[in-house]
């Protein structure tokens, strides 16, 4: 088989949509709880109004965005906006036409990126990025309404389906860690620089989600050194786990190295450490939705049929912590 | 003909998968920032480049901080160039949708940092509404807190973005109609030095980009 060949197999590999239904939903509720923030706060029209109505950003009449050449330059357009991306991601979540309400989503996420710059984070846009794979992907065939309106059931046909969404989401995942660890060029990253990034960036008040002046003390200091350096060793080696993967598709030809790289659980020691940071990040630091966005994403680095055995591992750990004695089977 | 169609259908899927992830791999390569000569002139940078040019030289390459400067001047120039030429192809589909892959995540954390501070007056009396991190000052914390708010004013080492005078402008409005009594309100941006490990604490900070509102007449 020619390279060319395996490029295109590879890419036409069929598995049952588990994991892109997981990540569609969970995708869908942080953006949900992110835009319910955004109601209760009542900030709509701040963010993405024009300034004569309301909002904190302005343009001349020939750097409108396309939203407001199509809507008039009002509070109730911002609404408007906000209810799109409410909806959008509602039927996301719930898999009612689901390629149509994502590709919706995208297009109102982009408008309010144009609208207002500064208010759309790297984290919209890696939403934005999902959200358009999942467009063209089987996502929907399992746990939606749409599964429910082909199949009389919600939870659909776990049919093989096409799996290319699902390897681009862990494809672009590794991008955007192995990207970030790339573009750390501040000394503070290194060990040039003292190591001290994660304790310059835990002693912003605008960011920290608490006083963390104690960490100026040697031993909370030397922990946030080595933190640092984990942190940017854990992106920088983002790629291994596509590199593990490789070699694990073809166990058999594993000879020297990759034989010794096989016996380490790279994937699992990277999304362990991963967890981690995400959930660290989330207690000390006030980035809103990024840690959870990221982790939404999670269920790419692992097969349908590992996600399966973990659903099956919690039910039957449900069931055991709830039976009753009663109900326990007899011997 | 069926398998046929199938067989064209997956060639021109994993043709088009590999135009994307070229590209996009291509786009997510960090470049070296935006080459500004004013820019390198700043405090921040210019310790920067004194501890890359003490790395380079505990390695055994000596070089000048100037000709360092140079260096990456016209570094960082070529590979922005070199990478926007590259990106030319999926340019106006990234634009389109908004999907450039830029991922910096705190790539250059700096060692000053900003409060952000609201203060009313009543005549002559001052009153601090809010202040970042302060338990004590909370006057729509939640709301200053929330992260597509925050990004309006917390500032970079550029300044706070373009959304800072409009943010303000909100502010007051809120400020002067659930508070009648006041006539004044004034947003800085407070900067200080982050306190460092071992070193003494530097007691200076300066007030910056200050907004002031006075009560619009009735």
């Amino acid at each position: 088989m020619t390279r060319v060949a395996r490029w295109v197999a590879f890419w036409d590999e069929r598995e049952p949509p588990t994991a892109l239904a997981c990540i569609r939903i969970a995708l869908a509720l942080v953006m949900l709880v992110d835009l319910a923030a955004i109601g209760w706060h009542g900030v709509a029209t701040w963010l993405w109004a024009p300034l004569e109505a309301g909002g904190i950003v302005g343009w001349g009449a020939a750097d409108a965005p396309l939203f407001y050449r199509l809507l008039p330059p009002s509070a109730a357009s911002a609404q408007l906006l906000w209810l799109g991306l409410v909806l959008s991601v509602l039927c996301v979540g719930a898999g009612f036409c689901m390629r149509g309400a994502a590709l919706g989503y995208v297009w109102l996420s982009a408008q309010a990126a144009l609208i207002n710059g500064p208010a759309d984070r790297a984290i919209d846009r890696a939403v934005r990025i999902m959200m358009l794979i999942l467009v063209l992907s089987p996502a929907a065939q399992v746990w939606s309404i749409d599964a429910w309106r082909k199949t009389g059931h919600f939870r659909g046909s776990p049919e093989p389906a096409p799996a290319w969404p699902r390897y681009m989401i862990l494809a672009q995942l590794v991008l955007i860690y192995f990207g970030a660890g790339l573009a750390k060029g501040g000394t503070s990253w290194y060990p040039w620089g003292g190591y001290r990034a994660l304790y310059l960036t835990l002693q912003d008040p605008i960011l920290a989600a608490a006083d963390f002046r104690w960490l100026a003390r040697p031993l909370p200091f030397r922990l946030t050194q080595v933190a640092t350096a984990l942190t940017h060793l854990w992106e920088l080696s983002a790629p291994l786990v596509l590199l593990a993967a490789h070699y694990r598709r073809r166990p058999e030809r594993a000879r020297g190295w990759r034989r010794a790289f096989l016996l380490v659980p790279v994937r699992n020691l990277y999304v362990a450490l991963g967890v981690a940071f995400h959930l660290t990040l989330a207690l000390t630091l006030r980035l809103g939705i990024f840690p959870f966005a990221m982790l939404a994403c999670f269920p790419a680095f692992f097969r349908p049929e590992e996600l399966e055995r973990g659903f099956g591992r919690l039910r039957a750990g449900w069931a055991s912590a709830f039976s009753r004695p009663g109900n326990a089977p007899s011997p | 003909m069926c398998s046929f169609l199938a067989s064209r259908r997956a060639q021109l899927r994993a043709a088009i998968i590999a135009y994307f992830v070229f590209f996009n791999a291509l786009a997510a390569l960090p470049t070296l920032g935006v080459p500004s000569a004013e820019r390198l002139d700043r405090p921040f940078e210019q310790a920067e480049l004194r501890r890359w040019q003490r790395m380079l030289a505990a390695v055994g390459v000596e070089i000048s901080a100037q000709r360092l400067a140079q260096l990456y001047l016209s570094l960082a120039e070529a590979a922005e160039q070199a990478h926007q030429l590259a990106l030319a192809p999926i340019a106006g589909f990234a634009s389109l949708t908004q999907t450039e892959q830029r991922w910096r995540l705190f790539g250059t954390p700096d060692e000053q940092r900003s409060v952000l501070r609201i203060s009313a007056f009543a005549g002559e009396r001052e009153e601090v509404l809010y202040e970042s991190l302060s338990p004590e000052y909370r006057w729509g914390a939640e709301r200053l807190e929330y992260r597509r708010v925050r990004a309006a004013y917390n500032p970079s080492r550029a300044g706070p973005p373009p959304t800072y005078e409009g943010l303000g402008l909100r502010l007051s409005e809120q400020i002067f109609a659930q508070r009648p009594e006041l006539t004044r309100v004034r947003i800085v941006l407070d900067r200080s030095r982050v306190p460092l490990p071992g070193a003494a604490p530097d007691p200076e900070h300066e007030e910056q980009y200050a907004l002031e509102f006075a009560r619009p007449a009735p």
